[in-house]
């Protein structure tokens, strides 16, 4: 049951990973939804290993969000 | 003289409030957020039925609409009493952070609205400059050029009339987007609670979207198109009447014709919820659902009337137009290739904009935080796959029905509430923190809005007399709507050819391309860029 629960992030990531260039596959949000619903699956609730995955993806996420979106917010104020 | 103007718009604003709360109770809604927006709906729609009375009546302005909207509200208030109170509460310690913050939003707004004029293209070229013809003769008049996207449904534009006619002038105008911003806040509140979300969170984490801060200042229809969109869900998710599950549909499909597409969403939504088996007496239904109706149907008939078609200028168009402004129907290459760059445009590589020009304008929040709380909620608690299920379903059918193009993702900018829900659900108090300090760079970001700068240019020169008429001659379409003045006093005309312009009797001309026939105007002695005087 539980690796049927993967198989779609698997796929998800295994596409994402193939169609982007491997400079882009770090900053590649998809990829990174992927990992963090791989993680939700193989963690336990309430576990602190997930609750650093979700940290570490967000973290991540917002990484990729303000490099393309932080030069506008910072430097041009809107 | 303004004294009374402004007296004049208190004391219609106030009646058509007062109207709104006397219909209340009939309504039997039993949540205080639930009350609250169907109060904003029911005002808007009052609102809207009376300039839409005066407009067809030609008694559109400030005296017929004043006495109106008090001697009607004034009406209802005897025959029904003073009718529901919204009993608004003092929020608990926890929720003031939040109160405090949608207040620090909206009170921006307000203040946006005093300080900005309208900048964005859309609204100068075919939005507003109806409005403006509208208040000059003080009744409806339709086709006011030959732009197509003149005949689009004007729901918006009622509510806009409202902001301007009584001081017939437009220094107000934004508080259109402003009544919208409310109607959202109260339906995220209503959709929130129903979904054990903490509701002033899953507020403030939409009402801080850069596009909504954006489009609740900038004229655009698209807030409005969200927020009745999201009060549709929100009226289902209550488990309210089926009549008005329905009314803000209605009102949506009076605004835009996405607010149609959106609308299969909020029915699928329905459809997967149990009935709410509790009915409206039938006059409160009749009331509600003609109304409604109305408010939907009227612009359809209208271009069926007058020129052959409901679907008008897309269809039953005598060849008079040179362009056509939207795909007219259903193409699903068109959602294809949006969700192709839909990976792009989600990282917002470029400045908010309130169309959302190659972005989404979701802003900080939503794809940091937003989509890992929502795999967090779907795989916690199922209930709220049925509302993510028929978001999905209402945004593949709005996309695969409007045309692929750089700015697309506007007319479903009622998406990002899932995320603001999904967020409003994370209990953790990091969760809150992040979500504070991703609103905090939204609202940074979106205090000055970058399309003002770029509309400067179209602002009329010094050297055109501020009251002399102009005609205004152009290809496809222009930016018109700031030849009228604030306070409308200018004559604009539209010629089609020569002799057109020069029966106007305008006297100097803006121009925007070259039609064949206008090519001479180019020739005449310009007093600035575009703009010449007519020898």
């Amino acid at each position: 049951m539980k690796y049927r629960e993967l198989l779609p992030a698997v796929l998800v990531l295994a596409l994402r990973l193939f169609r982007e260039s491997p400079r882009q596959w770090a900053i590649d949000w998809i990829a990174v939804l992927a990992l963090l619903w791989i993680a939700l699956v193989v963690t336990k609730e309430d576990s602190r290993t997930r609750r650093w995955a979700i940290a570490l993806s967000c973290a991540w996420l917002t990484v990729i969000y303000a490099i393309h979106q932080g030069p506008w917010t910072f430097r041009f104020g809107g | 003289m303004i004294v009374f103007r402004v007296l004049g718009l208190l004391l219609a604003t106030g009646g058509c409030g007062a109207a709104a709360a006397a219909c209340l109770p009939a309504l039997g809604l039993e949540s205080r957020n639930a009350r609250l927006l169907a109060f904003l709906l029911l005002f808007t729609a009052i609102q809207s039925l009376l300039i839409l009375a005066a407009g067809l009546g030609g008694f559109l302005s400030v005296w017929p609409l004043t006495v109106l909207g008090t001697a009607g509200a004034a009406f209802l208030l005897r025959s029904r009493g003073a009718g529901g109170t919204l009993a608004l509460r003092v929020p608990d310690r926890s929720e003031l952070l939040f109160v405090v913050a949608t207040g620090i939003a909206l009170l921006s707004l307000l203040i946006k609205a005093f300080l900005l004029t309208p900048y964005t293209g859309d609204a100068l070229q075919y939005h507003l400059p109806k409005i403006a013809e509208w208040v000059q003769a003080g009744r409806f008049r339709w086709g006011t050029n030959h732009d197509p996207r003149v005949w689009f449904s004007g729901g918006f534009e009622l509510v806009e009339t409202w902001w301007v006619v009584f001081l017939h002038h437009d220094a107000l105008i934004e508080l259109g987007g402003l009544q919208m911003a409310l109607i959202a806040v109260a339906a995220i509140a209503t959709l929130a609670e129903a979904h054990d979300a903490r509701p002033g969170l899953a507020v403030l984490a939409y009402l801080f979207i850069p596009a909504v801060l954006l489009n609740a200042s900038a004229c655009g229809n698209d807030l409005a198109i969200a927020a009745l969109t999201l009060a549709g869900y929100a009226m289902v998710a209550g488990g309210a009447p089926r009549p008005l599950q329905l009314f803000p549909l209605l009102l949506a499909v009076g605004v835009k014709a996405t607010g149609g597409f959106a609308a299969l969403g909020v029915v699928a939504y329905a459809a997967l919820r149990k009935w709410p088996g509790r009915p409206l007496p039938r006059p409160a239904s009749l009331a509600l659902l003609a109304s409604g109706m109305l408010l939907a149907v009227f612009w359809y008939a209208r271009n069926l009337l007058v020129a052959g078609h409901p679907l008008y200028p897309f269809y039953g168009s005598h060849g008079e137009f040179t362009w056509s402004p939207q795909q007219a129907g259903v193409d699903v290459l068109s959602l294809q290739s949006t969700i192709q760059v839909l990976d792009l445009r989600m990282l917002d590589r470029e400045p908010y904009e309130s169309l959302n020009r190659l972005n989404s304008g979701w802003g900080w929040a939503i794809l940091p935080l937003g989509f890992p709380a929502l795999l967090l909620g779907l795989r916690g608690d199922r209930r709220l796959l049925p509302l993510l299920l028929s978001f999905v379903l209402a945004a593949g059918v709005t996309l695969a029905c409007v045309t692929f193009d750089d700015s697309n993702l506007r007319f479903i900018l009622w998406f990002p509430a899932i995320f603001a829900l999904a967020l409003a659900r994370r209990p953790a108090p990091v969760w809150t923190a992040a979500v504070l300090l991703a609103c905090a760079l939204n609202f940074a970001a979106t205090l000055s809005p970058s399309e003002r700068h770029h509309s400067d240019h179209i602002r009329p020169p010094a050297s055109l007399p501020p009251t002399e008429s102009v005609a205004c001659v152009f290809d496809q379409c222009a930016s018109s709507y700031r030849l009228y003045n604030h306070d409308f006093s200018r004559r604009v005309f539209y010629p089609r050819s020569m002799e057109e312009l020069r029966a106007s009797g305008a006297r100097f001309v803006y121009m925007v391309g070259t039609p064949e026939w206008a090519r001479p105007v180019r020739q005449w002695p310009a007093i600035a860029k575009d703009y010449y005087e007519v020898p």
